[in-house]
């Protein structure tokens, strides 16, 4: 209940990791489980030239201590191979996305979406196409046709067992347990889909210190006394905390008339008021809703809280009003390249602001 | 009746004790009104379903450990006591039936049986003008992803003339004059469904979209909104927001009736204008 006091935990929510994708490059698998992201230059009798970047020094990695390679093209090679190509062998390549599987096999299929812990797939039916939904925890790896590809954890030793066996399984006979019916993604997708209690609640946590940060930086902005160049690095940190500057921020008159404004018009405004210092500050208690997809894959929700704001002229208090505020926040997804890796990473923004009436 | 009733106010009283020190022109907030207020139609479908995470039950855990709140005390909490468009005979009745051990009874928010209907202000050729807009949730099969979507909109202003004229139509025999008579029957507008199928029906919204998209009507604000739920079968109820002080606030029960299959589908079309 104390939300407040819980709010420094949310310095410590980091945004959470929930998958790693290797960008397209090539990936060289060695046995003892690590691997090296670049690019192979050349490939000869017993070894592997390779140049993690363009402009670094390559470098030559004994084949017998390789495993696998995935070529940025979709093509592979499993060591030990006397293959000298530097795009892997033609005839591993393929058109179709490839699941692996636990029991060694390999689906060919269509990935519809494969940004989250469900696994989003079609294939052809007797009655036409299908989708599928597969939780990841349930398969080996993913391998792209355009070249991507998601291990899911799984040894580099299992997948190349498993290309190197390539086991063409029937699609359907491995899909069909997952066929996505039309009552069951209702239920599935029950603004709780793939966010459980903990996430949703660290998730929260999080909407909650952005909307702390807020108020903070409409305290610095509102104050006359604060300098022009601080009040102006103030707007953009504000800014900053918003999904987009197309973010509405609603307000009220004192006379009842409602405005609706862009967040930084909002917020220059805020500047311009007749108060010489103002004070706003936010209720220790909060509503927070559940959040629920969209369309776009983000996920949406509201954080009701009550703010006080308080106008001073000369350091007497000339007009206070109490307003409970619909804070929409919006948990959204966005992509970092990390040392070759597209690590997915997810952040929690504020959107459009909404006010109820007044109460005092 | 009386119990449905006394077991709402002693659940205020227990509330209230909380808040009495507190002031309410420019000193703390009013925590205990904010936890009771109902703030969004999602904290209403929570306190309805009885959701063990909603904020009113953490509220009262940690203020009123000894207080077990049962799902009835929560659904009491969402109706509208001030004035009421309900009756208590009902209301009891309700509960009874949502309450019901063989089957209890739950609200979806993903569900296409419920709706939201926002009265707007609007210029209709320069004219203030109000138009009511339906919506409700659609959920993708795909990818479970949801949306608030239109599927209704009554426009008063833009209906046709219902006049009727026996002496006013095309003949039989029109088509002999490749339709010479069409130009006169076009023209004629305030006759113009004499000139139209009898099981002819105009669509709200078709007729919102067209005007919206010549320009005639420039959208303004939102006024209110209603939601409407029709999800509880034999069962009927609106709930709307109530600003005002105390607990008793927020988005409540309006109004509660009981209406049969056929009843809510006549309800669906004249009342929230949906066209499917």
């Amino acid at each position: 209940m104390n939300i407040k006091s819980s709010l420094s935990l949310a310095f410590l929510f980091t945004c959470a990791v929930f998958q790693q994708l290797h960008a397209q490059e090539d990936v060289v698998y060695l046995k003892n489980n690590s691997k090296k992201i670049g690019k192979v230059v050349s490939i000869s009798q017993d070894k592997v030239e390779f140049q993690p970047s363009a402009d670094a020094k390559s470098e030559k990695i004994l084949k017998s201590e390789l495993e696998l390679i995935l070529f940025e093209n979709g093509s592979y090679l499993t060591l030990p191979s006397d293959f000298k190509g530097i795009e892997g062998p033609v005839e591993n390549r393929h058109s179709e996305d490839w699941i692996l599987t636990k029991e060694e096999r390999i689906v060919e299929c269509v990935i519809e979406n494969a940004e989250t812990n469900l696994l989003k797939v079609s294939a052809m039916g007797d009655s036409g196409k299908k989708d599928f939904s597969i939780p990841k925890s349930d398969i080996a790896g993913i391998l792209f046709a355009n070249g991507k590809k998601q291990l899911l954890g799984s040894s580099p030793a299992l997948v190349a067992e498993i290309l190197r066996k390539k086991q063409v399984q029937a699609p359907l006979e491995f899909l069909r347990k997952y066929e996505a019916k039309k009552e069951q993604a209702k239920k599935a997708f029950d603004g709780k889909l793939e966010l459980d209690r903990v996430s949703q609640e660290q998730l929260q946590k999080r909407g909650l210190q952005k909307v702390d940060d807020l108020g903070k930086y409409l305290n610095l902005v509102a104050n006359k006394s604060t300098e022009a160049a601080v009040s102006s690095k103030a707007v953009d940190q504000a800014v900053a905390l918003f999904l987009s500057d197309s973010s509405i921020v609603e307000t009220k008159r004192p006379n009842g008339e409602r405005k609706q404004e862009y967040v930084r018009n909002y917020l220059t405004k805020l500047r311009l008021l007749k108060y010489s210092k103002v004070v706003i500050a936010w209720s220790d208690i909060s509503y927070v809703s559940n959040l629920r997809k969209g369309p776009d894959g983000n996920y949406y929700g509201v954080i009701s809280i009550q703010q006080k704001f308080t106008g001073y002229i000369d350091n007497k208090p000339v007009f206070a009003d109490v307003t409970t505020k619909n804070i929409e926040v919006v948990l959204k997804t966005y992509r970092k390249e990390v040392d070759g890796e597209s690590l997915e990473l997810w952040d929690v923004f504020l959107n459009n602001i909404g006010i109820s009436e007044s109460k005092s | 009746m009386r119990i449905f009733c006394a077991g709402f106010l002693v659940f205020l009283l227990l509330g209230k004790a909380q808040g009495q020190g507190l002031n309410s022109k420019i000193g703390p907030f009013q925590n205990a009104e904010f936890a009771f207020e109902v703030k969004t139609i999602d904290e209403f479908i929570e306190r309805f379903n009885n959701d063990q995470y909603t904020l009113i039950r953490q509220y009262m855990e940690e203020k009123f450990p000894k207080k077990k709140l049962t799902r009835l005390d929560l659904i009491r909490t969402l109706f509208n006591y001030d004035d009421p468009l309900w009756s208590k005979e009902d209301a009891l009745e309700f509960s009874n039936y949502v309450l019901d051990q063989k089957g209890e009874k739950f609200l979806d928010f993903y569900s296409d049986t419920w709706y939201a209907q926002a009265e707007c202000l609007v210029k209709y050729k320069g004219l203030p003008k109000k138009v009511n807009i339906t919506l409700q949730v659609f959920v993708s099969d795909r990818t479970g992803a949801a949306k608030w979507v239109i599927c209704g909109a009554r426009a008063p202003f833009l209906d046709f003339s219902n006049r009727i004229d026996s002496k006013k139509f095309l003949n039989p025999i029109s088509h002999a004059t490749d339709f010479i008579g069409l130009r006169k029957a076009m023209e004629d507008k305030v006759f113009l469904k004499n000139y139209l199928s009898e099981d002819f029906q105009e669509s709200h919204l078709n007729k919102y979209l067209a005007a919206l998209a010549s320009g005639d009507i420039v959208f303004e604000q939102i006024s209110s909104i209603t939601y409407h739920f029709l999800s509880i079968d034999n069962w009927l109820f609106t709930v709307k927001e109530y600003s005002r002080p105390g607990k008793n606030s927020g988005w409540l029960i309006q109004s509660l009736s009981k209406r049969t299959q056929s009843e809510k589908a006549d309800y669906l079309k004249n009342n929230l204008f949906c066209d499917h």
